[in-house]
């Protein structure tokens, strides 16, 4: 028993299935528990910002690429279904493939410009692409201008699904199908290569890694799983406007897989879990649990770089009796470059 | 004729920029951590002073407090959000800095709330300069950004504490070798980038407004003046910083108000790709 744990513990996808298994259980339990309507509602906005956050964690966590623009890629996807489905009349099956398609093209120009820019200088490159669309959806067009486009139909694929518990059904089934597609990916060798590339670029691409081919790949996931979710956003909120998907909303999705751990995957769903709530849970527009959560990341920037999923693990491990590596998982930041690449101008001057 | 107008609050605007891109580039260079919440800084510092304007506090007044209290916001930023983070690398402190913008960004909602508000001219008035119509205001403007701009440029140049700063953003190792405290350098670098955001945000409130959503865009102009400009490079940043505030007023009149910010932030994109050494920065490789 305690080999198996331990191997589950060890084992990069026995935690991460462990994850998806946690998040599966837990869906259930709150669709189950869920007092009523409103609540259910909630828990579909967790499921669609868990979307995007999964997204943004292969980019930003796997990849080690520094990605603030995620907000644009659901910005496409929303938009797709909202234009689609009231003035082109095609389905939502149909208008979230278009958003998807056309943000799979914008993603491989993301992944492209990742080819030559890193750290800093990704960051600010990815913030001004969200921003451009943002600013694009301002221009009064067909796509509604300032006001947006509202009468967007519900969630429809084989039914159609308005009631929240339906939409909220609907919603986790493709928030699990899309764990499942980032698992099967992350497992094998594309996985692998990412990790390579994160942690050496160089050396990566020296022992054969495409980095090229790899990081136009994952930009191109990322940016799909990132419409999907502004798909699903539209339908089920029945109007969409520039504001939904303004440069704050890619910090705070940001937010979401920092608080969750990067690179994790189960991390992600449950750093959407707890922003969503959090803001729910206080008054007015949730800016005094932006406060708390951004404090939150300050603290753990400094305490345990790999949030949540890191403070699990470093608490599994401890329990088990024993800190074996001397350093608690997550002492050295998961964003980190090598070190010596890393510490010869921050680290070791001692900030 | 109006050409000449706007051209003329381009400088203006673009030497307002040239405050927060000077402050960003401090930073970069001395820490070499690129600070997102940089134009919340400058959107903090508007607020401040229109409250303190509402208050009846006078000008010269307002001007000595936002900028105090920026130095010393600067010393508590970067002791509590930079310093603990960036012994584990650049990137994690980069990401601390995304939760001080979410800090400060919501932050300043709760307390000045949610709608961008107006800000009482700083000084009323204009002047003809050949047919062209110039606000006293943007006199003011000018004059600050010069004096805060040749202070800066003269206390790295000739100071004691300027060179030591120059010297640790150079070589952290090497300076701390020859007994230069690098920390220390660090948080009056931290310091002084708070401040003249602060100042920033007050020059800039009168023109646009005080508050709202406004402080990513910021960021982005801002990292696209010092880019321009070369980002290791004090000269360059300011001049970068004036091109685009002119390029923006130019450029921003001939075509419809929303797509001004994304054409910037297309060439922001591009100047990284193609010349991401600016125009007057030594050549470098970002990737």
């Amino acid at each position: 028993m305690r080999t198996l744990a331990e191997r589950v513990l060890r084992d990069h996808q026995g935690s991460t299935l462990l994850g998806g298994a946690a998040m599966i259980v837990g869906a259930v339990i709150f669709y189950l528990a869920a007092a009523n309507q409103y609540q259910l509602s909630v828990g579909g906005n967790v499921g669609i910002d868990a979307l995007a956050a999964m997204g943004l964690t292969v980019v930003a966590g796997r990849a080690g690429q520094l990605a603030l623009g995620q907000a644009g890629f659901m910005a496409v996807g929303a938009y797709a279904v909202a234009y689609g489905t009231t003035s082109m009349h095609i389905s939502f099956l149909v208008a979230t493939l278009m958003g998807a398609a056309i943000a799979f093209v914008l993603g491989l120009v993301v992944g492209w410009i990742a080819l030559r820019l890193r750290g800093n200088y990704l960051a600010m490159a990815t913030l001004a692409f969200g921003a451009i669309i943002y600013g694009l959806l301002q221009v009064q067009s067909a796509l509604g201008g300032l006001g947006g486009i509202y009468g967007i139909p519900p969630l429809k694929l084989i039914g159609t699904y308005s009631a929240p518990g339906s939409a909220y059904v609907f919603i986790w089934i493709v928030v699990v199908l899309a764990f499942a597609v980032c698992v099967l990916y992350l497992r094998g060798r594309a996985g692998r290569e990412l990790h390579a590339i994160r942690d050496d670029e160089l050396a990566a691409t020296s022992v054969g890694v495409n980095n090229t081919f790899r990081k136009l790949q994952t930009f191109g996931l990322s940016a799909i799983l990132g419409a999907v979710a502004g798909s699903l956003l539209a339908a089920n909120s029945y109007a969409v406007d520039p504001t939904l998907f303004q440069p704050l909303i890619s910090f705070q999705i940001f937010l979401m897989i920092v608080i969750g751990g990067l690179g994790s995957l189960g991390g992600a769903v449950a750093g959407a879990a707890i922003v969503v709530w959090l803001v729910q849970l206080t008054p007015g527009t949730g800016d005094s649990a932006y406060v708390a959560l951004g404090t939150l990341i300050i603290v753990l920037m400094a305490i345990f770089p790999r949030g949540l999923a890191g403070i699990c693990l470093w608490l599994l491990e401890r329990a088990r009796g024993g800190r074996r590596t001397g350093e608690p998982p997550g002492a050295r930041g998961e964003l980190a470059p090598a070190p010596d690449v890393a510490g010869a101008r921050g680290a070791e001057a001692g900030g | 004729m109006q050409y000449i107008s706007l051209t003329i609050s381009g400088i203006t605007l673009g030497s307002i920029y040239a405050l927060v891109a000077l402050g960003f580039n401090l930073v970069f260079r001395t820490v070499d951590v690129l600070d997102f919440a940089q134009g919340d800084k400058v959107v903090l510092g508007g607020l401040v002073a229109l409250t303190l304007v509402n208050d009846h506090v006078p000008l010269a007044l307002t001007f000595v407090i936002v900028m105090a209290g920026g130095l010393l916001a600067g010393v508590l930023y970067q002791m509590l959000v930079v310093r603990p983070s960036l012994r584990r690398g650049p990137d994690v402190a980069i990401v601390a800095t995304v939760g001080a913008l979410l800090v400060m960004s919501s932050g300043h909602v709760l307390i000045w709330g949610a709608t961008a508000q107006p800000f009482p001219a700083i000084i009323g008035g204009s002047v003809r300069i050949g047919g062209a119509e110039v606000d006293a205001q943007d006199f003011v403007v000018w004059g600050v950004v010069a004096v805060v701009v040749t202070a800066v440029t003269l206390f790295l140049s000739r100071s004691r504490y300027g060179k030591a700063m120059l010297a640790s953003a150079a070589d952290p190792m090497a300076a701390g070798a020859v007994g230069i405290d690098v920390r220390q350098m660090r948080v009056i670098a931290a310091s002084v980038a708070f401040s003249l955001a602060g100042l920033a945000g007050m020059l800039i409130a009168p023109i646009t407004l005080a508050g709202g959503t406004v402080g990513p865009t910021l960021t982005l102009k801002a990292f696209t003046a010092a880019i321009l400009g070369g980002l290791t490079s004090t000269g360059g940043v300011v001049v970068g910083a004036l091109l685009l505030g002119i390029f923006e007023m130019l450029v921003g009149a001939q075509v419809p108000f929303a797509y001004r910010d994304p054409l910037i932030f297309a060439i922001l994109i591009v100047v990284l790709l193609v010349r991401p050494s600016g125009l007057f920065g030594v050549r470098e490789r970002l990737a």
